[in-house]
This record gives structure tokens, C-alpha cells and sequence, in this order.
């Protein structure tokens, strides 16, 4: 170890010199092939600094001394070229980036958008390292990435947002490092298995003891004798189908990868742990898929490992700081822990005298590694929102396709479609699950299941007939369909089943205790003309209904049961069961026939009920009570018949309203996504714009009070002074003869009304003496109407009178301050 | 109104009136019909109208005891009576007659709405029993105090109030005095009172509110302090612990003890009786949180027997139900087969197969509740097995204790006596110092005396301590045997209630059965 930094030092100076010169060490070839101009790059991509170039005389002095060493072990990824062409140290190429997205806060987010916004370049050979390796920058551009950029995007993220993060560089199996998955089942496919939380119930001593069984004892072991043999038949059914191994992999143990090691101590990360950066799943550090270690780095350190790996990296001891398993290319430079370390021990620092002289002291001590070269990491809105490269991907897994979309990429609001498959090869599909969003009709999720047919649909809180879940095999009425209501309904439905010929209905906490309703229908053909149109006609055979136990009742006059036997007139009544019996009492009652045009109706009579009530009741109830029960069960049935054709309507309504949504389907534009910003923005531009559309027409058809004049006049523009001149006073002359027209229309109904009036008055002057009192008042409300509408008149005309010259006047100047007529007027 | 024109005859309101009253009310209807047919029990009517009736006296209403509304209103009745047996009565209107005074209410305890409009009273009262009342009207009277309103302020669920037409309700701001001091009313003289008005009373009327509410708060708080208090004492007395926190026992020991505040005096007794009380003060909180203890692992265990007697009951009713779910569906089946059979022999057979299965389905229950009754006694039996243990636990823990009561009672009156034996000699060589009384003097001057009292004293006290002991123990041993002969008795009867239903529901099905085997009876 030591040999090794002291010879760094020595030789470190002459070869400073080289690597200054070093920029042109990359094929052109290469460079085109990159399709990258130069002048598009920022000078730190193009250009070493001084503490670069020393750098990298370190590394090359380390790697030809590591080669020297070791030289059964393969080459180190130390200072790959850039886009730029140019040699980079593979520790500037990480850039500790904080963005301002929260999504990205937590390891979770970053390897998350890591893997889903790149997708994979494969390396040119799987088992030699790449001669190149871009910045996380011009990374995010192309979208396309190998996986030692993968690596080194998501290292910048987690960096930035203050995890103990690495990349690494080993080897991993093929399907990780082609991120072949494959063989693996779909995350989004294991239901997660509802624990079924045991009731806490105290054992309780007095509770039924057992009969004594009478068993033999025989029996029981031939039984067990058998059990061995049918699980071992069992487990061989378990066993994975052949098809699904695969052939041994030649390259295993070779192919390069690179991932990121988080380590523990920061953020409350309590164990070290990988992230595999093209999937952005979490393994362990013992993970199977990682076979071996090259060498680690942070923006810090690089770090080789020394330690044996033919185990896989299970017993991989991760202490960075430790020298005889972890070779450091920077002796003496500050690591994360120190940091970690030196943070915490600030506050005394500052309390002593000499903090300038420990500072200096510290930073005398070794060669720091240089700032990054790559230019800012960022990472828009947009680009968290659209994700996937061109906002879609298709991830195959073991039996399973998982396509995936960006919000609003699809008009129906789809965002991950799962297709599962009933075989290995994905040909018989077996269920088709999508989910959505931002959809006005709030479907969330909908699950096709090709065997069954059935179509299963589950809805957000909040839409229409508050539908939570909905299942059919065809979205027709005659069907069977499964609903399920959120619990705020104002009649309590839960749930709904509807099938031909029966339908099912369950309520929770409704204030008469129904809990259950049953439906059975007898269907009958209509053939007349008027129902054709009209729903087939159904036919109530049979309603139950179940209600729960009020304890305010006595139990004998607690009805549990209720059936309207509507076929055979009859309702059935069975009450609940009192504490200490078996029997429930019951009623069964006739409904007498209704009064029809041949017959009286009939009139009840005791024989019309049979009931069986438990308890030493002597007293028979009286006819009285029986029949106000039997009048009050009978408004029920009338009731409940009711609310029964209420339930079919609304299935039908459902069922039309879906199919509706479904035919036009709309997507709500959040204003907090960009999407539904840009989708906002545009529509205001374009209100805009029609508004001022709106004004511009509006101000050109602005009245012209000249343009009856010159159409009649046929003057055309421009004016001359005479044609103006007798324009003004053509138009003055029209005016003043309208204002006298006017005048006179007024003069004339004026004098219309007095003469009226006068009229009037004579003729009740003449018939006074015989007349009635109602003609007298008749006549008196006449002459009121009659002298306010000439009292009207006479104002009106005053008014006219006054405001006549000054509506003169205001023409006048109007007329002058016309641009047309204007420069002529002035004279 | 007819009645200040005095135009009709005031008549007595007998039994054929309100006959007559309650036959009209009838419906034409089918009910109607039905209920005339079976007789109309006065008993059972629950409305009746007697208004416009010219009635002058309450009389002939005492067989209406299920009467929940009463209209009396337009009539000439002076005075309210005659309506001491309507304990159900909601809904009682007496407006438009000649009443001065309110009374005749006590038993109206479910009255909801009272109408007294346009009547002569002059004074709210004998109103206290009416804990019901929503609805009060009593405008177009003689009312003039409006202090006097303030009384109805103890019907906690009044919400509508008429007072118009009343002298008071001319008064300067009666309206916004009502509303502050009735907070909880929404109507007042049929307007709503608003919010806003009820606010604004609230703060012209706010000292004399807050006054009044926080003397009814201090009335509430004693009541509720009391309540708590006695609701304490019965849990100690179950606990058969009552009175033994503190020294109350020592208390009751030297209470009726003639001579212990003469003995007291002597030098030496004082300090003794302070240690004796303190030393039986202790051993009663002792044995008192013993009791309490105990109390609540009885009760424990009583419940667990109650959610287990319970879960038994509700499991075998289930196993019953499915039984009997079975039998109806096959019965249902066999009925409807019956109607459509024609042929006699055949229908025998069925009957006979019908018999045979309720008598299968009887079986089946019986046995059921047979089991179940067998269980039930099982764990009865282990109640009382538990039950006894406790109890015979804690008797010894009494006991003991109760003991110990007892030995510190000897050792007590061993150094009383000591030292009135000292005393004694003291006395006789009259060498004691003029700090003795002479009552102490007179007694110590004949030994015998001294012994005597010495010897009462005790024997008293011995015998108090004897009596709580028996006293409690004897209450629990009965508290025991109570309470497992009241759950067997309980169990008994369900046991009879059971077979006689299950037995009566299969007469009943024989019944129906034999309409088929001879449709002509």
C-alpha cells in the first residue's frame, strides 16, 4: 500500500506534462459516431483544469502500478473519455445534485426515476469495460444510457440529496445486466395477502365443553400413514415447468455491471444496501444476481476492493476506511464518514482560539479530489411527469407484459396496462388489468378477465350513484352485474347483485335495521305494441327481507324476516328469536282481494291469518290489530314494490350512464401538472385571442350614422368639400324632420286621449241618472286611466320639446367630428 | 265563539257522551268495521274529541287509561280534574273555556303539549311533574308576572311557547326577556326565534342569565355530588365493605361506652385509645380495599359467566335454526304438494311421512335443548363453584382480620386495666396529684365499679366487632346463594319456556297437518 502512494508522488510530476496534452488521445471516429459538436459542450467538458490533469497522472500511476501488482486481475474503469472525447476521472463524472422535485427526496424516487427516464444501451462487449462514459447531463438529454451511466446518474441524485451513495463497478447475471426480467413475476401481479387480524377474544372458561369424541384410534393412523405420500404428490406439482430453465449462461461471472451501494449512516439508513439502477430495485448486499466487486467510488474517493469475491459479494465487508480490504486511490482524502464526522464537530471548532491554523492543518494533508466538471444536473417537472422515453415503455415479465404511460400520453387517461398470460410464450392472454387516471368518470382500474368474460371496475369516491365497484360480463341490462356503493347513500346500499331473474341487495346501518333484500322475478314475454320500446316487463314472484335486531322491541314483535309472496297474495312475517328459545313465532298472512267491477272486496276475517307465537300468550291477539298489521304490511309491500322498480331503473341508468362515459371519455387537466399547465395555457391564449377577435369585429361594425346617406347619396369615398357639405346638412335636415315627426306622433295621441275623455265625460253626463253603481265605478276608474295618459302625454311632449335642439346640437358636433367630414367642415 | 254568547245549554259530560264521542271517531272503514264488531274497549282508545260539547265538568274519562291526545277545548269548564287515571296522555288541549287556576296535572307525567289558550288564568303553577313538556301555550289569559314564566325554566325540552295576549306580554322587551332566559326555545308566540335576536337578548338580559344559571349550576353540581356519593356508598355496600373506610367501626365500638370519656382522662388511656384507633383505622383500609378488590373479580367473573351463557344460548339457537330452516323448506314443499294431490289414499301416506318427519324435527330440538341444558348446568355449576371459593376466601380474609380486630381489642383493655389497676392503688394510698378530676376520682374510688366498666367496655366492644363480622359474612354467603339459585331458576324456566314452545309448535303443525287430513272439521 504504501509502496504504492510513494511512487505516485515521485512519478506523479513528469507525467503531468503528458496529460496535459492528452485531449486529442480519442479517435475521431468515436467522436462522430457520437454525433456530438464540441462548441455545444461547456469548456469543463472539453477541457482538464490542473488539478484534473494531476488527477489523472495519480490514476494512471495507480492503475500501471495496480496492473504491475495484480496483474491476474482485470483493468479498472478509471478514466473513461467523455462526449467531448476527453479523459475524465470517473469520480468528476459524479455531480452531488439537489433538485427542487420532492419525488426525488428519497432513494426510493431517485432510483425510480433513474430506471424508468433512461432507457438501456448495451455495452459494446458484455465482458470489457466501455471506453467511454458520458456525463449525467448529456445523459438526461439523449435519454439513453449504459449501465455504467445509469449508475452514475443515479449515484449524482442520491449524492445530491445527502445519501452515503457509491457506484460500483463488478459483475452481475445476464438478466440484471440486460435487464432481462423476464423471469421474474410482476410486482404489480401478488395481491397483497390480507392478514386476517384474529379477533382478540379472551378465552372464556365457560364455554361448551367438548363431546367426548369416539374416535378410533386405528383410523387415525392409517390416515396419517397416508398423509406423507399425497404431500409428496402435491410438492411434485409444485415443481416449475421445464420450460422455464434456461441455458447456462457461458459469460456468467464476466459480464461487467454497475450499480450503486447506498451505505448506512446517513439519512436514518440503518443497512448497507444495492440498487440496481435499471430496474431501480433495492437488493440486499447478499443479493444472488451480484457476482463480484471491481472497485467503488464517490465524488470523493475510488476505492478498489481486495477482497476475495468468488462468493459472490454475500460477505463483502463494506468499510471503506479499512486499507487491507479497500485500496484508495487518494490516500488521505476526506471520505463521507469523515465529513459526517466533521460536521457534527463544527460547533467546537468554532469555540477555539485557533480555528485558521487546524483548518490549514487539515488541508495540508492530502491531494482533494477536484470539483466535478459536469455541468448542471437538471431535472424539470416535465420531465419526472413524461418519464419514460417518449412517455411509454413496455416491461416484460415471467407470464406477464407491464406497459406503462405517461398521464395524459393516452386520451382515455390510461397509465399501466398489466397483461397476464396463462403460458410462458405470452400468447393466451389471461387478464387484462389497466389502470387510470384523471379520468371524470373516475375509473381507476379495470380488470378483463379473459376466461370468465367478467369485466370487473373499480371507481374513485365521489362519482355518480356514489359506484365504487362494478362487475359484469357485458354492459347490457339483461346480464348479471355486481355493484358496490360507498356508504354514503342516502338509502344505505352496499351492494347490488343483479342477475336475470333475481337481484340482491345489502344495506349497513339503515335506521329501520334492513340489512338484506332478495328479489326473485318471473319474466313474461310482451308482445303488445306499446312495450316494445319500454324495458322487457318483470314480474315480482317473491321479495324477502332481512332485518337485524332491535333490542328496544320485544323479540316476539321484532320482525326478523319479512316475505311478500306476491305470486300467491300472501306475506310471511317470522319475528326474531327471543333470548332463550328456538322456535321464532311467525304470521303468515292473506291479502284480501281488492274490490273489482264484478265482486265487493273482500273483508278480512281472522281465518286469513295462521300464526304460531311462542310464549304462554293466552289472550288470541284481537282481528283489529291483526288487520292493521296486515293494512300496514300491505303500504309496505306497495313501498317496497316501489323502491324495487327505483333499483331497476337505477341499474338501468347505471348501466346506460357507463356505457355513456365510456363512448366519451374525458380526462381532467390538473392545473399542477404540465400537461394540464400547458393544456390551461393554450386555452386561455385562445380565449385571448377570440376575445380580441370578438373586439376588433365589434369596433368595425360600429354604428355609422353617415352610411345611410352615402348608400342612398351613392357617394363614394373619398369625400369632396360639397359632397360633405350636403352630406351635413342632408343629415341635419333628416334629423330635424324626425324630431317633428315625432313631436307630432305625441301632439296626436295627446290629442286622441282628451277627445276620448271628453266624450266620455258627455256621455255621462247624458246617462247619469240611470245608472248603476258598478257603471259609476267603471266610469271613474276610465277618467283616472284616461287623465294620467294625457297628463303623460303632455309631459312627454314638454320633454321632446326641451331636448329636440340639444339632440340637434349633438348631431351637429357629432357630424363635424366625423373624420370623414370633418377637414371639410371646417370653414 | 259561542260560548261568551252563552246561545247553548251547558251539558254534563256523562257516559253516553263520550260513548257516543269514541263511536264516532270510528272509521267507516273495514277497520273500522272490525273494531265494532269485536266491541271497542274504552281502555284501548287512544284519541278522543270532546270539543264544542258545551261540557261545564270533567267527568266519566277514568276507563281511558291508553289516552294519548284529549280535546277539551271550546267548552265551559271551570276547573281542571278528572284526569288523574290518563298516565299516557301527550297531547291534552283544555283551550277556550273558563279555567282560573292549573292544577289537576300530577299524573299527566308523559304530557308533551299543553294548550290552556284563551282561559283565566292569572299564575303558572302546579306544573312541577310535567318532565315531558315540548309544546305550552297558554296565550289569551290573565297572565301579569313575567317573573312568573321563569318557573316553566325547569322543562328542559320546552322549545315552542305561546304567552300573547297576556298582560305581560305588552311589557316593555317581554320578547328579547324570554329569549334570554329560554335559551333552548326555537318558537315563541308561533314566530321563530331567530338567532340573532336570541343573541341579542342574551346580552341585554346577560347578568341576570348568568346569575340565575349559575345558581341552577350550583344546584346541579350538589345533586350530581350527591348522586356520585350515594352511587358510591351502594358500591360498598355490594362490596359488603360500607363504612369500614376510616374509623367509623372504632367509632361505633366506644359510642354507646358510658364510661370510656371518664376512663379517657386517666393519664396514660388517651394515648393508649389514640394508637388503638389508628392500629384498627389501618387494618379497615385493609380489609376495605380487600372488599373492593374482591367486589370486582366477583363481578369479573359473573360477566364472563354472561358472555358464556350467552354464546352457548346464541350457538345452539343457531344449530336450531338451521335445523328448523330444513324442516320448513321440505314442509313448504309437502303443503304445496298436498294441494295439488286429489287422490285420499295417498294423501294419508304423505300425512303419515309428514307426521313422521315433525316428529323427527321434535326430536331433533328436543335433543338440542337437552344438550343445551345439560351445558348450561355444567357451567352453572362451575360458577358456583368459583363464586364459592372467592366468597369463601374473602370470608376467611374477614375473618382473619375481624381477628386481629379482636386481639387488639384484648390487648387494649389488658393495659386499660393495668392501668386502672394502678389507678386504683394510686387512689387507694391517695397518692395521685391534683391533675385528677374528681369524676375520675369518685370512680376509681370503688374497684368494683372500676371492673365492671372495665368489663362492659369490652364485652360491648367485642360484640360490635362480632356483629360487622357476622354482618358481612352473612351478606355475602347470601349474596352467593342468591345470585346462583336466581340463574338457576332463570335457566329453569328457559328450559320450560323452550320444550312448551317447541312442544306448542308442533301441535301447531299437527294442526295444520289434520286441516288436510280432515278438510271438513
Amino acid at each position: 500500500m504504501e509502496t504504492v502512494l510513494e511512487s505516485e508522488e515521485d512519478e506523479g510530476r513528469e507525467l503531468e506534462k503528458t496529460f496535459r496534452n492528452t485531449q486529442v488521445s480519442v479517435p475521431r471516429q468515436l467522436l462522430l459516431s457520437l454525433n456530438m459538436a464540441d462548441s455545444s459542450c461547456p469548456e469543463s467538458h472539453r477541457i482538464n483544469s490542473a488539478a484534473q490533469i494531476r488527477l489523472l497522472t495519480f490514476a494512471n500511476n495507480f492503475q500501471r502500478q495496480f496492473s504491475h501488482m495484480y496483474p491476474d486481475r482485470r483493468p479498472l474503469l478509471l478514466f473513461p473519455t467523455n462526449e467531448c472525447g476527453v479523459q475524465k476521472f470517473v469520480s468528476t463524472t459524479l455531480r452531488a445534485t439537489a433538485t427542487v422535485q420532492p419525488e426525488l427526496f428519497t432513494w426510493e424516487g431517485c432510483a425510480e426515476f433513474a430506471a424508468s427516464f433512461l432507457s438501456l444501451e448495451p455495452l459494446d462487449s458484455p465482458i470489457d469495460l466501455p471506453s467511454y462514459l458520458f456525463s449525467p447531463a448529456s445523459v438526461l438529454k439523449t435519454q439513453r444510457a449504459t449501465c455504467f451511466e445509469f449508475a452514475t446518474l443515479l449515484c449524482s441524485l442520491l449524492l445530491g440529496v445527502n445519501y452515503d451513495a457509491y457506484c460500483v463497478s463488478g459483475y452481475a447475471d445476464k438478466e440484471m445486466c440486460l435487464l432481462d426480467q423476464s423471469l421474474q413475476d410482476c410486482p404489480l401481479l401478488d395481491t397483497p395477502v390480507q392478514s386476517v387480524i384474529s379477533e382478540e377474544s379472551q378465552e372464556n372458561k365457560y364455554k361448551e365443553k367438548p363431546q367426548r369424541s369416539l374416535k378410533s384410534h386405528f383410523m387415525t393412523q392409517e390416515e396419517q400413514k397416508k398423509k406423507p405420500s399425497a404431500e409428496a404428490a402435491l410438492l411434485e406439482n409444485l415443481k416449475p415447468d421445464e420450460g422455464e430453465q434456461r441455458p447456462v449462461d457461458r459469460l456468467r461471472g464476466l459480464r461487467l455491471h454497475c450499480w450503486v451501494l447506498v451505505l448506512s449512516g446517513s439519512r436514518s439508513v440503518q443497512e448497507n444496501f444495492f440498487i440496481d439502477p435499471l430496474t431501480g430495485i433495492s437488493y440486499g448486499t447478499a443479493a444472488a444476481g451480484f457476482l463480484g466487486i471491481e472497485s467503488v467510488w464517490n465524488n470523493h474517493n475510488y476505492y478498489v476492493n481486495m477482497q476475495d469475491c468468488r462468493s459472490g459479494c454475500s460477505d463483502m465487508v463494506y468499510d471503506l476506511e479499512d486499507v487491507n480490504m479497500w485500496e484508495p486511490l487518494l490516500f488521505g482524502a476526506t471520505s463521507k464518514k469523515q465529513l459526517i464526522h466533521e460536521a457534527l464537530n463544527k460547533n467546537l471548532y468554532k469555540m477555539t482560539q485557533d480555528v485558521q491554523e487546524e483548518l490549514e492543518e487539515l488541508e495540508e494533508q492530502a491531494f482533494e479530489m477536484p470539483r466535478s466538471w459536469v455541468s448542471d444536473v437538471s431535472i424539470t417537472k416535465k420531465d419526472l411527469e413524461t418519464r419514460w422515453p417518449g412517455g411509454h415503455k413496455l416491461t416484460r415479465y415471467r407470464k406477464a407484459e407491464l406497459e406503462r404511460f405517461a398521464p395524459y400520453l393516452r386520451p382515455n387517461g390510461l397509465i399501466t396496462r398489466l397483461v397476464s398470460y396463462k403460458d410462458l410464450d405470452c400468447t393466451e392472454v389471461l387478464l387484462v388489468k389497466e389502470w387510470y387516471q384523471h379520468r371524470t368518470d373516475h375509473l381507476e382500474e379495470r380488470e378483463v378477465n379473459k376466461v370468465d368474460n367478467a369485466t370487473t371496475e373499480r371507481f374513485k369516491r365521489g362519482r355518480r350513484f356514489d359506484l365504487l365497484f362494478h362487475r359484469y360480463e357485458s354492459l347490457t341490462t339483461d346480464g348479471a352485474h355486481e355493484m358496490k356503493f360507498s356508504s354514503i347513500r342516502v338509502d344505505n346500499l352496499v351492494q347490488r347483485l343483479v342477475s336475470p331473474g333475481e337481484m340482491t341487495e345489502t344495506f349497513e346501518r339503515r335506521a329501520d335495521s334492513l340489512y338484506y333484500r332478495r328479489v326473485n322475478f318471473g319474466r313474461h314475454v310482451q308482445f303488445s305494441e306499446e312495450h316494445v320500446n319500454s324495458e322487457p316487463a318483470t314480474r315480482l314472484l317473491q321479495v324477502v327481507e332481512r332485518f337485524h335486531r332491535n333490542s328496544s322491541k320485544p323479540a316476539n314483535e321484532d320482525v326478523a324476516e319479512r316475505v311478500f309472496l306476491l305470486a300467491q297474495r300472501r306475506i310471511e312475517v317470522t319475528y326474531h328469536l327471543d333470548a332463550d328459545t328456538f322456535i321464532p313465532s311467525h304470521r303468515s298472512f292473506i291479502k284480501p282481494r281488492e274490490a273489482t267491477e264484478q265482486k265487493k272486496a273482500e273483508d278480512f276475517t281472522q281465518d286469513m291469518v295462521s300464526s304460531f307465537m311462542v310464549g304462554l300468550s293466552d289472550t288470541p291477539v284481537k282481528t283489529l290489530i291483526l288487520y292493521e298489521m296486515l293494512v300496514s304490511l300491505m303500504k309496505d309491500e306497495e313501498m317496497v314494490v316501489h323502491q324495487i322498480e327505483e333499483s331497476l331503473k337505477e341499474v338501468r341508468d347505471i348501466v346506460s350512464c357507463r356505457e355513456e362515459e365510456e363512448g366519451d371519455i374525458q380526462l381532467f387537466f390538473s392545473p399542477w401538472t404540465t400537461t394540464g399547465a400547458a393544456r390551461a395555457r393554450s386555452k386561455r391564449q385562445e380565449m385571448e385571442r377570440q376575445a380580441a377577435e370578438e373586439q376588433s369585429w365589434l369596433h368595425e361594425n360600429e354604428k355609422d350614422i353617415l352610411a345611410p346617406l352615402l348608400m342612398r347619396l351613392d357617394i363614394t369615398d373619398p369625400l369632396s368639400a360639397d359632397d360633405a357639405k350636403e352630406l351635413h346638412q342632408e343629415c341635419l335636415s333628416e334629423f330635424k324632420q324626425k324630431l317633428v315627426e315625432d313631436a307630432n306622433l305625441i301632439q296626436e295621441r295627446y290629442q286622441n286621449e282628451t277627445q276620448e275623455l271628453q266624450k266620455k265625460q258627455q256621455w255621462y253626463h247624458q246617462n247619469q241618472l240611470d245608472m248603476t253603481e258598478q257603471q259609476e265605478d267603471e266610469y271613474q276608474t276610465y277618467c283616472s286611466d284616461r287623465t294620467l295618459q294625457i297628463r303623460v302625454a303632455m309631459r312627454r311632449l314638454k320633454m321632446h320639446q326641451e331636448e329636440a335642439p340639444l339632440k340637434y346640437q349633438a348631431l351637429d358636433e357629432r357630424l363635424r367630428e366625423d373624420p370623414r367630414l370633418a377637414p371639410h367642415l371646417l370653414s | 265563539m259561542s260560548w261568551q254568547c252563552g246561545a247553548a245549554q251547558p251539558i254534563l259530560m256523562d257516559e253516553e257522551l263520550v260513548q257516543k264521542a269514541v263511536d264516532e271517531q270510528t272509521p267507516r272503514d273495514q277497520g273500522g268495521r272490525i273494531a265494532r264488531a269485536e266491541g271497542i274497549h274504552l281502555n284501548e282508545v287512544l284519541t278522543i274529541r270532546l270539543d264544542f260539547k258545551h261540557i261545564l265538568k270533567i267527568d266519566n274519562l277514568w276507563d281511558f287509561t291508553s289516552l294519548t291526545r284529549l280535546y277539551l277545548n271550546n267548552n265551559f269548564i271551570e276547573r281542571v280534574e278528572g284526569l288523574d287515571h290518563l298516565a299516557n296522555l301527550t297531547w291534552l288541549n283544555l283551550s277556550f273555556n273558563r279555567i282560573e287556576r292549573i292544577e289537576g296535572l300530577e299524573s299527566l307525567r308523559k304530557l308533551e303539549l299543553l294548550n290552556l289558550s284563551n282561559n283565566r288564568i292569572s299564575v303558572i303553577e302546579n306544573m312541577d311533574e310535567l318532565d315531558n313538556l315540548s309544546h305550552f301555550f297558554i296565550s289569551n289569559n290573565l297572565l301579569e308576572q313575567l317573573d312568573n314564566v321563569l318557573s316553566l325554566r325547569k322543562f328542559k325540552k320546552l322549545f315552542d311557547l305561546n304567552l300573547s295576549g297576556n298582560p305581560l306580554s305588552k311589557e316593555d322587551g317581554y320578547s328579547y326577556f324570554i329569549a334570554a332566559f329560554f335559551p333552548n326555545l326555537t318558537c315563541l308566540d308561533f314566530r321563530l326565534l331567530s338567532e340573532e335576536k336570541k343573541k341579542e337578548a342574551s346580552i341585554k338580559h346577560y347578568l341576570a342569565v348568568e346569575k340565575m344559571r349559575q345558581e341552577e349550576l350550583q344546584k346541579q353540581q350538589a345533586d350530581d355530588a350527591e348522586q356520585s356519593r350515594k352511587a358510591e356508598l351502594q358500591l360498598h355496600t355490594d362490596a359488603f365493605v360500607e363504612f369500614l373506610n376510616g374509623s367509623n367501626l372504632f367509632k361505633s365500638m366506644f359510642k354507646d361506652d358510658p364510661e370510656a370519656e371518664t376512663l379517657r382522662c386517666v393519664t396514660g388511656v388517651a394515648h393508649l385509645l389514640q394508637t388503638f384507633e389508628q392500629q384498627m383505622g389501618e387494618l379497615c383500609e385493609q380489609l376495605f380495599e380487600i372488599g373492593l378488590a374482591e367486589h370486582k373479580r366477583r363481578e369479573a367473573e359473573v360477566n364472563s359467566f354472561l358472555s358464556g351463557h350467552t354464546k352457548l344460548v346464541t350457538d345452539y339457537q343457531k344449530k336450531a335454526s338451521q335445523v328448523l330452516a330444513e324442516f320448513e323448506q321440505q314442509h313448504q314443499e309437502r303443503m304445496v304438494e298436498f294441494r295439488q294431490l286429489s287422490d285420499p289414499d295417498k294423501l294419508q301416506v304423505k300425512i303419515g311421512h309428514c307426521n313422521d318427519a315433525i316428529n323427527q324435527l321434535s326430536d331433533s330440538l328436543m335433543s338440542l335443548e337437552l344438550k343445551l341444558n345439560s351445558q348450561l348446568e355444567d357451567i352453572i355449576k362451575e360458577l358456583d363453584i368459583n363464586i364459592s371459593d372467592m366468597v369463601g376466601s374473602f370470608t376467611e380474609t374477614v375473618q382473619g382480620i375481624f381477628a386481629q380486630f379482636r386481639d387488639l381489642e384484648d390487648t387494649y383493655h389488658q393495659n386499660v386495666r393495668d392501668i386502672a389497676l394502678a389507678t386504683l392503688e394510686k387512689v387507694a394510698s391517695d397518692s395521685v396529684g391534683e391533675d385528677m378530676s374528681g369524676d375520675v376520682r369518685w370512680l376509681f374510688t370503688d374497684k368494683n365499679m372500676v371492673m365492671d366498666a372495665l368489663a362492659t367496655g369490652h364485652d360491648n366492644h367485642l360484640l360490635k366487632i362480632s356483629d360487622r363480622e357476622t354482618q358481612c359474612v352473612t351478606r355475602v354467603e347470601a349474596w352467593k346463594v342468591s345470585l346462583v339459585k336466581g340463574i338457576q331458576d332463570k335457566e329453569l324456566k328457559r328450559n320450560h319456556k323452550c320444550i312448551a314452545d317447541t312442544l306448542k309448535y308442533m301441535d301447531h303443525l299437527r294442526e295444520q297437518l289434520d286441516e288436510f287430513q280432515w278438510p271438513d272439521l
